[in-house]
Order: structure tokens, then sequence, then C-alpha cells
């Protein structure tokens, strides 16, 4: 066994504190998002009501620490609440994972103390919203090929071209751009930069119409000759690609978080009706095929939950953790997958309309499957760590 | 979850008022000093959470901290501190007290508009009321008229449709403990067309907001102290334009 020489959290308990955390925001999404996910789905619109709440829960800097403005709390604990959000409503959970994994935490990773004081702070207290702009209309998997240009000219980086599929996308207030500063350098001349929203030449493509998680804003984002100061360059010019990847790496534990929250409350959801639901003079729950849906639904569910806890585990102890969170995100999401697929079929024709949950989670839980890298690229990820001959 | 569940003491947070003694090491603060750091500290503070968090976010904080701080606790208990904690739960537990609280405390920051204010400070405090303050023990008439328009106007610009208060949470507010003295200034008010009753709660009408405008720049003048640093200070009128704004 390959990762027999490294200590495995064997008997993961969670302490006292990541339990209360659980509590806490299980109770809130369930009082106030859960009632809101339909309507949020059926409209596409932002929950902007979500976020302050979430604000002023002082969740949006839960992993940053407290000098920052953050609360100072471990990956488990952020996994923890990326899942209880999910679990109720997809939309919310995401963009709370892209301000915090994809904006936030790369910002504490890679910036310098003044960039630290400067943005961590307002991002902690919700304040600022934070999005992260990888992909371009050309090119998603394969980010070494951005086209989007950063020229120094003086104290600025002068930014054009465009940036696809920005969660968060006109909500934002920071975005963390990785652009390209020479194109024949690939990945070595990428440089990553936060921009601020009302930059000069900064504008919004319409909104996408999307296949699931319709509340959260995506958009394209185009800059047009867009100064943005080299006090805003995290890193070094040419880290760019280091800050994607390490940011890729944090932000896969939280889809994979996001995932195990969508099938785990497809699977309650399905548990609810199966025990309502009569056929055949009794009600669904006692039909062995349908007992052997929810055996096969949970033992996913939890070796899903139990990996994306394992890559908490070894980012919190700061060990590389990339692999881990590979294994984490594609099995998670892909159980997402299977599992709401299931629920969809344990409410028969009612899963098949949206007067029911069933198909939402259904739409939503395919998304995990695709962003902050696709499976494949996760398989990839996966073979390159673990062969490399 | 178990019953018999005890929380390690919560790491130190920002803006939080020091813990006693850690366990083996010195005596807890005396009781009275924490009563003292207590008063300077609103009722969120003291519970350690943001103003406008929601009410389960406060359920569980106090419940930390009266496990932290219950006498029964060996290590970190705190006869002192749980009560402060508790009598602050009893108060933001209950939405009408809440709300009620709230009032006050837009009120306190109008008074001091320089104080920093968190991110979650409610917005109603941010451009809130010109500042009144009591100047002696049973409030002059024309001031007491005045303060009730003005936390009626507060609770109005809540809610624009129905927002108001009852007499008791006038009581409260202003810190009335003889319910004539707020019976007479209401009676005056509703004879003027400056308020009216809804279900169990008075509200200001636009009348009461006219003449309230207008008594204000009176106010400004007959509360004592230094008129020039009144005329100067943009606190006194600081809320007005947005009142009227709206
Ligand atoms: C709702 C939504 C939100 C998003 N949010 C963000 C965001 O906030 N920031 C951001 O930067 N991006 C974001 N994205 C973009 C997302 O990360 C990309 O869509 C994703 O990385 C895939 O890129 P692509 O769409 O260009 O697909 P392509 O790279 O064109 O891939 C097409 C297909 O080919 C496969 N493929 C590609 N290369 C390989 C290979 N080497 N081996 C095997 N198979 C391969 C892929 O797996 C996929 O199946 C978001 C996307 C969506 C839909």
């Amino acid at each position: 066994m390959l990762t027999a020489t490294k200590e495995l959290p064997l008997s993961l308990r969670l302490t006292e504190d990541q339990m209360l955390i659980q509590e806490t925001i299980a109770e809130i999404a369930q009082k106030e998002f859960a009632p809101r996910a339909a309507e949020i789905d059926k409209n596409h619109r932002f929950p902007r009501e979500n976020w302050d709440l979430l604000a002023a829960s002082e969740v949006c800097g839960l992993p940053i620490p407290e000098e920052y403005g953050g609360a100072g709390l471990d990956h488990v604990s952020y996994a923890i609440v990326v899942e209880e959000l999910a679990k109720n409503c997809a939309t919310t959970s995401v963009m709370y994972s892209a301000h915090v994994s994809l904006c936030a935490t790369p910002i504490y990773l890679m910036g310098n103390e003044e960039q630290k004081k400067r943005f961590l702070p307002p991002m902690c207290r919700g304040e600022k919203m934070g999005a992260f702009a990888l992909s371009e209309p050309g090119t998603g998997s394969d980010s070494a090929a951005a086209t989007c240009m950063a020229t120094l000219k003086g104290d600025h980086y002068i930014l054009n071209g465009a940036k696809n599929w920005i969660t968060n996308g006109i909500e934002a207030d920071y975005y963390l751009v990785i652009a390209q500063t020479d194109r024949s350098q690939r990945h070595k001349g990428l440089i990553a930069l936060v921009v601020e929203k009302d930059s000069p030449g900064f504008t919004f493509g319409k909104l996408e119409d999307k296949l699931g998680i319709k509340g959260s804003s995506t958009c394209q984002i185009m800059f047009d000759n867009t100064p943005v100061p080299v006090e805003n360059v995290l890193g070094k010019p040419g880290e760019g690609f280091k800050v994607a990847m390490m940011t890729l790496d944090g932000g896969r534990i939280g889809i994979a978080a996001q995932a195990v929250g969508i099938a785990q409350g497809a699977w309650d959801h399905a548990y609810r009706y199966a025990k309502e639901r009569e056929a055949f003079g009794k009600t669904i729950n006692n039909l062995q095929a349908i007992r052997f849906m929810f055996s096969e639904m949970q033992t996913e569910i939890d070796a899903a939950r139990l990996l994306t806890y394992h890559a908490s585990v070894a980012q919190d102890r700061g060990e590389k953790f990339t692999r881990e969170a590979a294994h984490a995100k594609l099995y998670a999401s892909e159980v997402a997958m299977r599992s709401t697929v299931k629920c969809v079929q344990i409410f028969g024709g009612y899963g098949y309309v949206t007067d029911y949950p069933a198909e939402r989670y259904m739409r939503d839980a395919k998304i995990t499957e695709i962003y902050e890298g696709t499976s494949e690229i996760q398989r990839l990820v996966i073979a390159n760590s673990l062969l490399k001959e | 979850m178990s019953t018999n569940w005890q929380p390690p003491p919560p790491p130190p947070r920002p803006n939080m008022p020091p813990q006693g003694g850690a366990g083996g090491g010195p005596a807890p603060a005396p009781g009275n000093a924490a009563a003292q750091e207590a008063k300077d500290l609103s009722l969120y503070e003291l519970l350690q959470v943001d103003r406008n968090a929601h009410s389960t976010i406060i359920r569980y904080a106090y419940r930390y901290l009266a496990a932290m701080y219950h006498p029964d606790n060996s290590e970190t208990g705190d006869a002192e501190k749980f009560r402060i904690i508790t009598d602050a739960w009893k108060t933001l537990s209950d939405e009408i007290r809440r709300q009620a609280y709230d009032m006050t405390l837009a009120v306190q920051d109008a008074s001091k508009p320089q104080a920093a204010k968190g991110p979650g400070a409610s917005q109603f405090g941010r451009d809130s009321l010109p500042k009144f303050e009591r100047t002696s023990l049973t409030w002059n008439e024309v001031e007491l008229r005045i303060a009730v328009l003005q936390v009626l106007l507060a609770a109005r610009r809540k809610k624009p449709a129905t927002g108001g208060c009852s007499g008791k949470m006038l009581m409260d507010i202003l810190q009335i403990d003889d319910v004539r003295d707020i019976e007479f200034a209401l009676w005056y008010l509703r004879e003027k067309s400056m308020i009216e009753t809804g279900e169990r709660s008075f509200m200001i009408t636009a009348v009461g907001l006219d003449y309230l405008t207008g008594e204000l720049s009176k106010t400004q003048i007959l509360d004592g102290g230094n008129t020039t640093e009144k005329r100067t200070a943009p606190t006194v009128n600081a809320g007005l334009p947005a009142v009227l704004g709206k």
C-alpha cells in the first residue's frame, strides 16, 4: 500500500468545537436556507441574505487566523460547514466555498503581510466577497494555455482578456485572477493578481443559465486595459501557476464537502419520503430494493466524507495534500451523482417534478464533477502523483 | 449529544474580555471587576456574537459560555461571569426584548458616531438618530416627548408600515420607572395626532415626524453644555437628512 507509511486518521472523532460548529450551522441552514432553496433555484436568484447571515455567523473567514479577522478554525470544520450548507442549499455552499477556499485562503497563503492586512479582514467580516478567475473561454482544463494578458507598465500591470465561468461573478468584490505575462513561457509565465471590482475597464458578461446551482452567480469577466497595481500581485510574477494549483488543492476539499452534503441531503429527503409513501400496502422503506439503495448510498457517502476529512486533516498538518484532495473530490462528486440519481428513483414520478427537491439535488450534484478540475483531471492528478517514475 | 457535555474554553477572540485565570493559575478576577468590565461591553460583545447574529448562534454561544463559567465547572467556573452572561442571554434570547435592546444600542451609536462600527452593526445605527440625553432624574416633559418620538421613529424606519413600540418597551429603552410619566406623554402625543396606536404598540405619524424635526433644532440650544462644540459636532443632527430623505 502506497499510503501505508502515512499515519491515517483511523479513529476520526470530531472535537467538541467541530461538533458545536456542525450543530450550529446545521440548525441555521435548516431553519433559514432550506426553506428558500427551491425558490432560489426557480428564480435563479443570488441569495444575498444567506451571505449576510453567514457573515453575521462569523464563518466567512473560518480557516483564516484570527489576526487577520478570521475564526482561526481547522479545515475539518470548514468541510463540515460546507457540507451542512450543501445539504440544504447547494447554491449557498458554492458561494461560500468559492469565497473561502478560492480567494481568502490563497491570499492568506501567498499574500505578503500588507496584502493580508488589507484584503483579509473585510473578507472575513463578509463585507467583501471573493472570486477566483482561472478558466477562459478557450481553455479550461489546460490552464497553462491562458491568454488573458498582464503587461507591466510602470507600477501597474495592464490586464487584457476574458475569464469564463466565474463563480460569484457579478457579486464579488475581490477577484483572484491568474493571467499570462508571456505566452511562450506557458505555465511559467503566469501571474496571480487581486483585481478589485470597480477597476477601470473591468466589465461583466451575461449571467450563465445553468443546469444546477442556479442561484449562484456565474458569468464571464472581461478586462480592457485594466490597470492593477503591482502591490496586488500575489507571490512573485511567474508564480501564478503555483498559486492556482495551491488554490485548487484547497478548493477541491470544499467541492468534495459540497458533494458529500448534496448526497447526504438527497439521502435525507429520500428517507423522509420513503417512510411516508405507500405501495402494495406498506411504506416503501420496507421494500428490500429501496432499503438496499439506502445502504449503498450511505456506504458511499460515509466513505466520501472520510476521504474529505482525511484530506482536510492532511492540510491542517501542513503536509502536501494534492492527491488526498483529488481522491476526495473525484470520489465524492461521483458519489453525489450516483446518490442523487438514486434519490430521484426512490421518489418515483415525484422525483421528476420540481414540486419535490429530488431533481434539484440531482442537477446540483453534476457541477461537482466538473469545476475545479473535471473528474478526468482528478484522475490525471492522482495518476501523476501515484505513478511518478 | 450527551447531556453532560462540557466544552473546553473557547479560543480567545479579539474584542473579548480577558478570561479569568487559567486552570491552576491565579484565582479568577474578583466578581466586581468582571461586572465593571461587563458594563463597557454590549450584550452582544458579552456573548461574543455579531450584532446581527441569528438566534441560533446566540443560543449556542450562550450554551458554550455558560458551560464554561458555570460554577460547577471546577476549572473555568466563575459565578459572577456566569450571572453576567446569563443576564445578557435573557435579553437577547427574547425577540421582543432583543429588539428593544437594539434600539437602545442604536441610540448610543448615534451619540458616538466616530466610534468604529463593527461590520454587522445594524445599518439602522449608522445613520441613526440625533443624540438625546437624560438631563435629570425625571424627564422634562418636552424632552420626554421628543425622546419617545425618536424611539418610535427608529422603529418606524425599521419597518415603515407597522414599526412601533409598546409602552413597556418605551419604558425599558428610556429607563423610565413610573408608568405615569410615559402615559402622560403618550396621551399628549396622541391628542396632537403625533402618534397612532397600532396593535399593542404606538407608532409615530407624519405629524409627529414634522414636530420632531422642528423641535430638534431647539433641543440643541436647550440641551446644556458647550454650544460651540454642539454646533460643530456633526453628531447632533447626523441622522436627520437621512430620515427626511427617505
Ligand atoms: C458553474 C461553473 C462555475 C465555475 N466556476 C469557476 C470559477 O469560479 N473559476 C474558474 O476559473 N473556473 C470556473 N469554472 C470553470 C471550470 O473549472 C471548467 O469548466 C473546468 O475546469 C473544465 O474546463 P472546460 O469547461 O474548458 O472543459 P475542457 O477543458 O474543454 O474539457 C472538456 C472535456 O475534456 C476532458 N479533458 C480535458 N483535458 C483532458 C485530459 N488531459 N485528459 C482527459 N480528459 C480531458 C474534460 O474532462 C472534459 O470532459 C466553472 C464552471 C462552471 C460550469
